[in-house]
């Protein structure tokens, strides 16, 4: 099951429309953010909600655009979904209390802040989500996209990883779906995503969220509100 | 791209790429601003401050 997005966007995907979109996206005035993330990372899905609303609260809110960065932190990551406290325990050589005990404090943060948010959830290989969420990017979809997955993903809603329901995620926002699907069939984008990395590398990214305001600063984790609104202002008066 | 690091007053926590360890913050609140300025501490180079949160790691929650 998905968590219903509202304003879909009926969107033709030519790369020439693709490319026009992402020219204004980051047009002169725009201030453009890159956050590095991976869906895997329940601290991305806090820090994108601070970072949401430390946007919305700004009075430049109209002119900043978001991009997601990919960083996969465990690119080895089998495909096949697992249960995400089975593999803390694996990973740590817990038992499953222990695992559970281990989650509760992020699971407590993030029901603070109103987040829907589970431990029983499902854990798999990123890479192509994070190629569909390239593919939602060339049409500035992407930031929406990853919200509406970050929200199924870890309230327990729905195994994002499948296909299927990552096909259903990106439709909802007006994506075609026979698009989604040709990418899923192919190794389309898996260069973008490797350049992310390579990018991350160099920036020496050790930890994400990793979040740089207009290529100029950054920030590393889920910082707090008042944190990131200090570096949009920031960012805004360099430019 | 050749960015400054701010040092945030409060982190929630981060998941280090290295080891996929989802680490929540304990957080320092005497770090950050420049008192004179008001203005967020900008470290000169991304390479000179690898972890970039103030705080203590707690535990490692999550994978």
């Amino acid at each position: 099951m998905l968590v219903s997005v509202h304003q879909p966007k009926d969107i033709n995907m030519t790369n020439s429309q693709s490319a026009e979109a992402t020219r204004k996206s980051t047009s002169a005035r725009q201030l453009l953010i890159d956050v590095w993330g991976d869906l895997a990372c329940p601290f991305c899905y806090i820090g994108k909600n601070r970072l949401d609303q430390a946007i919305a609260s700004s009075r430049h809110a109209d002119a900043i655009t978001v991009r997601h960065r990919a960083y996969e932190l465990d690119p080895d990551m089998p495909q096949e979904p697992r249960p995400n406290l089975g593999t803390i325990a694996a990973k740590y050589g817990k038992s499953l209390a222990e695992a559970e005990r281990m989650e509760d404090q992020v699971v407590a943060l993030a029901h603070r802040e109103g987040l829907p948010f589970t431990a029983d959830r499902v854990v798999a290989n990123s890479f192509d989500v994070h190629r569909v969420l390239h593919l939602a990017g060339t049409v500035g979809l992407d930031d929406q996209l990853l919200g509406l997955l970050q929200r199924t993903l870890f309230s327990g809603q729905g195994n994002i990883y499948d296909h299927k329901v990552l096909t259903e995620a990106a439709s909802q926002l007006g994506i075609p779906r026979s698009r989604v699907e040709e990418v899923l069939a192919s190794d389309e984008y898996a260069d973008a995503v490797h350049a992310d990395e390579s990018a991350a590398r160099r920036l020496g990214i050790t930890g994400v969220p990793f979040t740089v305001f207009g290529g100029q600063i950054a920030i590393s984790g889920a910082a707090s509100i008042e944190d990131f609104a200090r570096a949009i202002d920031q960012a805004r008066s360099d430019k | 791209m050749n960015v400054a690091k701010i040092v945030p007053t409060e982190v929630a926590g981060f998941c280090d790429v290295a080891t996929g360890e989802c680490v929540v913050i304990e957080t320092d609140s005497d770090t950050p601003h420049d008192p004179a300025t008001g203005e967020i501490a900008q470290l000169p180079d991304v390479a000179d401050d690898e972890s970039g949160v103030s705080g203590k790691p707690s535990k490692p929650p999550a994978a």
